[in-house]
């Protein structure tokens, strides 16, 4: 048990490196900096005081970024190990494929996890310079599903890249999960619409795909709304855990079948 | 192929230079004038512009998309500025201009969890996730929040009508700033110089529900009546619809500024202008309602 927390802890270790040393995060802050600055800027028909469209577009740009990131990381977790061969140094270490496959996985959460934070700072701090921060536990409990969405993403993209090719992966992640977070919540009311064959495939997407919409709580932060009760708040994590417990062990399936 | 990149950049900023310095005369088919890029993007511009002015409505309602039953606070009818004397409501639904009664603030009983999710958890826990479905309004100062989507629609598509009067309305009646209002409006009629609703929208503003100046409010319902009249060619009896509705709420405000003068002579003339457009309308009930009470023996069937 000893040398598997060792060895996980070496590959989280790893991971978080990588994902700051390359950069992405800086890049996007800048960007993010080029929308956001101009954007507080504007005073429209000259009045001053509205920050909830600003607040709103800063969340998204978060939620689009920690999307890219968590994708991208989760994404590149085995296929350049395979492409190097390097895997095989890794798996002669000795190390199980189970401990590499937790320990690249939590490397990736942690540093998904980290830009995530990054961002959730800079907004907070974006709001004490724009006119205070007045959120509450609502802030807090959005954040932590955002967590919770981070963990998800990197999952879904790690079972990806051990079934398709890298372009494949990130775009069929992005497409399930960016579809399932706008238009989730109505692809039963869709499914009532269309014919039979269609309509079973919709509900059965609706039952399966991962609930991109469960976490995201940015209307209730940007309007004031308050926090969500806590019985849905920890069915909210506990789905997410569940999921992604399920995602891991389709992974550890592949990868054992895999031959290396 | 290296240099296929340079020259697509070139092909397409020739292309987009070429739209842009096209000759000015305009096209017959140009409805609403404009250069070529309005005819490329014309539809578009119209659907960013509605999607902002959506976005404006559910931040009105704290974020949520929802039907209100609050029928009026968006309503442009001259039912809450005019006095109708316990009578009938004219209860058209379009939503814009300015209604009478503000009741921005309130909450009420909403379909808050309405769904206990049957056997469906994922819905059990997107409604709860999501903002209650209750009906909140954005109030006073705060409403202040609308005004960049607001700005934002009218200036992805300045002839959306709509977008002008209600932020014209939110600034007016919700926020109360005169000086924004007037400084909307200002810019509603620049960018939209023949529209009747513009007009009247104006003439609501300094109507100030009979509290503010008669003589330029008068003016501007004139205003708003000749420009309908030339949408028509002076024949009312063909406006339709939206239209209609609009002229009838010109002529009711028109015809109660000159029951307060007396004018009986000029509304004889809105009530059969009225009555052109619908007889039984309820603006002509009460532009003759106003012809009995100055004349108490004149005959208006």
């Amino acid at each position: 048990m000893k040398t598997f927390l060792r060895q996980v802890r070496a590959l989280v270790k790893l991971s978080f490196t990588e994902l700051w040393r390359r950069n992405d995060i800086f890049a996007m802050f800048v960007l993010a900096l080029a929308l956001m600055v101009p954007l507080s800027m504007s005073a429209p028909f000259g009045t001053k005081g509205a920050t909830r469209y600003l607040d709103e577009a800063a969340l998204l740009l978060v939620w689009a970024y920690s999307l890219f990131i968590s994708l991208g990381t989760g994404a590149r977790l085995f296929p350049p190990e395979f492409e190097s061969r390097t895997v095989y140094t890794l798996l002669a270490k000795p190390i199980s494929r189970g401990a590499l496959l937790v320990g690249k996985f939590a490397g990736a959460v942690a540093a998904s996890w980290s830009a995530l934070a990054f961002f959730y700072a800079m907004f907070a701090v974006a709001s004490l310079v724009h006119g205070g921060f007045g959120y509450g536990a609502d802030f807090a409990q959005a954040f932590v599903l955002h967590l919770a969405f981070s963990a998800l993403a990197v999952a879904v993209s790690l079972l990806g890249s051990l079934l398709v090719t890298p372009s494949a992966n990130l775009t069929l992640s992005s497409i399930a999960l960016v579809a399932m977070f706008f238009f989730g919540r109505r692809l039963p009311a869709y499914a009532d619409t269309v014919s039979a064959p269609l309509s079973w495939l919709v509900r059965a997407a609706y039952a399966v795909a991962p609930h991109a919409e469960f976490f995201d709580m940015r209307q209730r932060v940007v309007h004031g709304w308050g926090g969500v009760e806590w019985t849905v708040f920890l069915a909210v994590l506990g789905y997410a855990a569940f999921y992604v417990v399920a995602l891991l062990s389709l992974s550890a399936a592949v990868l054992k079948r895999k031959k290396l | 192929m290296k240099g296929l990149f340079p020259f697509s950049a070139l092909c397409a900023a020739g292309a987009a230079f070429a739209i842009g310095a096209a000759p000015s005369g305009k096209m017959p088919q140009l409805a609403r004038g404009g250069d070529a890029l309005s005819v490329a993007f014309g539809g578009a511009k119209a659907a960013i512009s509605d999607a902002m002015f959506r976005q404006a409505d559910s931040y009105f309602h704290g974020g949520v998309d929802m039907e209100c039953s609050c029928r009026h606070h968006y309503d442009g009818s001259a039912e809450h500025d005019l006095d109708h004397g316990g009578h009938e409501h004219h209860g058209h639904e379009h939503a814009h201009g300015g209604p009478g009664h503000d009741h921005d603030g309130h909450d009420h009983e909403g379909h808050d969890h309405d769904s206990d999710g049957g056997l469906d958890p994922w819905a059990w826990i997107n409604e709860r996730i999501r903002a209650p479905e209750v009906e909140r309004h954005l109030e006073g100062e705060k409403a202040v929040e609308l005004m960049p989507w607001f700005w934002a629609s009218v200036k992805a598509d300045p002839h959306n009508v709509e977008a002008w009067t209600t932020a014209l309305y939110i600034a007016d009646r919700i926020i109360k700033n005169e000086k924004l209002a007037a400084s909307i409006l200002a810019d509603a009629k620049a960018a939209n110089p023949r529209s009747m609703e513009i007009a009247l929208a104006e003439g609501r503003f300094l109507y100030r529900g009979g509290k503010g100046n008669m003589a330029a409010s008068e003016t501007a319902f004139a205003n708003a009546r000749r420009l309908g009249l030339s949408s028509c060619g002076s024949d009312v009896s063909v406006l339709s619809g939206h239209d209609a509705e609009v002229f009838l709420n010109i002529l009711d405000y028109l015809s109660a500024i000159a029951a307060k003068r007396g004018g009986a002579k000029e509304l004889s003339g809105y009530l059969a202008e009225a009555r052109k457009i619908d007889s039984e309308s309820l603006v002509s009930k009460n532009i003759a309602r106003r012809i009995s009470a100055l004349e108490p023996s004149a005959d208006i069937r």
